[in-house]
């Protein structure tokens, strides 16, 4: 079993211990060099279970609260969105910068952390250089719809996988923005490639950001917004 | 590893303006789940990130790569921040208490899953052989920043249960991660 030292860097790093508890850790925290190490090496090794928390996204004024506070009091580091994309984009490219799509069941991920675990969408060079991406899901079942948005190249691809067509009806995908209208991405019948449209402004890093799959009229919706409910929806994840 | 938060925790320490952007959205959403997540309460969550990026770029909180990922770095900081605000209130409120959602239907963001992260990978692999007691038990003081007693009520055990589960579930998860 683990010694009293061990037993009290556990319990000051899960950060809940007892009154008792509180003093003596004090006393090792000044008296003991090691014992901060070890505390910081718990809170390490768990740190990874903080993945299993699902993101929320801040409101807008956070960054702007916290801006104040630090690029903007520093003189000469006035930074712009543009700017900040950019960079980021540059250092995903160390590994891959594509986005990818998730289905609601593939955000549910494998049911067990077992599955969880072992298995990954991750997309592989096949022999020919092609790209494979795995969707896992509880049931086995295919995804309606692949999409992948590439920000490096300004366009996004669309691949129909288990989009059953329907007679005199069109499936049209649309960017849902939190707090905005859909914006059309367009009708998707075949797989695709098409352009990012800068001017629609679509904020593909928000966690937020919906994208969902409605069935309108031949053509796509007359009106430019969605005539129906979606029937399947997900969100894009980021290839890191 | 997750090369871009490393690669840009390096550049805010260099005061970098558009990395520090880029850090900022590339982490905030997860640093503000895992704040909301242990303190229930939107403001007091919003306040742990603002702290944390604040700190970051005064230099206050400096990376080390040698004790673990950016990711975990970030994490860490930002829940012992939300640790301290709770402890500073004086606990959460009762009606709040009762919140605790059941932990084993927690799986990893698609996020991790899709970054490949060897450290959730090991982590996680490792807490499979642990009891279920012991899990539910390690997770809800990890994830909640749950008491012994919150996690007693919780799981309908003795308080004293509670707590072996927790520190013989992690001595076997030190030993297992073998560091």
């Amino acid at each position: 079993m683990t010694t009293e030292s061990e037993r009290l860097a556990i319990e000051q790093a899960l950060g809940n211990p007892s009154d008792e508890d509180r003093a003596a850790i004090a006393t090792r925290l000044a008296n003991e060099p090691g014992f901060a190490a070890e505390v910081s090496a718990w809170q390490y090794r768990l740190a990874p279970l903080a993945e299993l928390v699902p993101p929320t996204a801040p409101g807008e004024a956070l960054w702007e609260r916290i801006a104040a506070r630090t690029v903007q009091a520093t003189p000469g580091s006035v930074v712009s969105f543009e700017d900040a994309l950019a960079t980021r984009t540059q250092a995903l490219q160390t590994r891959v910068q594509r986005w990818r799509w998730a289905t609601a069941a593939a955000a549910a991920l494998a049911a067990s952390l077992a599955l969880a675990v072992v298995l990954r969408p991750g997309a592989v060079q096949g022999p020919a250089g092609q790209q494979f991406v795995g969707v896992i899901n509880a049931s086995g079942e295919l995804p309606p719809l692949l999409v992948s948005v590439d920000l490096a190249r300004g366009e996004f691809s669309v691949q129909p996988v288990g989009l059953k067509p329907q007679a005199g009806k069109d499936y049209e995908l649309w960017a849902v923005p939190a707090n905005a209208k859909p914006i059309s991405l367009g009708v998707v019948a075949k797989p695709d490639k098409r352009a990012i449209d800068a001017r629609a402004q679509i904020n593909w890093s928000d966690p937020a950001l919906l994208l969902a799959v409605t069935v309108e009229p031949t053509g796509g919706s007359p009106t430019g917004q969605p005539t129906t409910p979606p029937v399947y929806t997900g969100k894009l994840i980021a290839a890191e | 590893m997750n090369t871009s938060i490393e690669t840009l925790l390096e550049r805010v320490g260099q005061r970098d303006g558009a990395a520090f952007r880029a850090l900022y959205e590339a982490m905030a959403p997860k640093l503000l789940g895992v704040a909301l997540r242990i303190l229930k309460r939107r403001e007091g969550a919003e306040d742990v990130v603002q702290d944390v990026f604040v700190k970051l770029w005064n230099g206050q909180a400096v990376f080390n790569a040698a004790l673990g990922s950016g990711p975990a770095f970030l994490a860490t900081i930002a829940r012992n921040r939300a640790l301290d605000l709770l402890r500073r209130q004086g606990g959460r409120a009762e009606a709040e208490d009762s919140g605790l959602e059941d932990l084993m239907d927690l799986t990893p963001s698609p996020e991790a899953v899709v970054a490949d992260r060897s450290d959730l990978k090991a982590l996680l692999g490792c807490m499979q052989h642990l009891t279920e007691g012991q899990r539910r038990a390690i997770l809800a003081a990890y994830v909640d920043g749950a008491s012994g007693e919150d996690i007693a009520r919780k799981l309908a055990a003795p308080v004293g249960t509670v707590k072996s589960w927790i520190h013989r579930g992690l001595a076997s998860i030190r030993e297992c991660l073998g560091r």
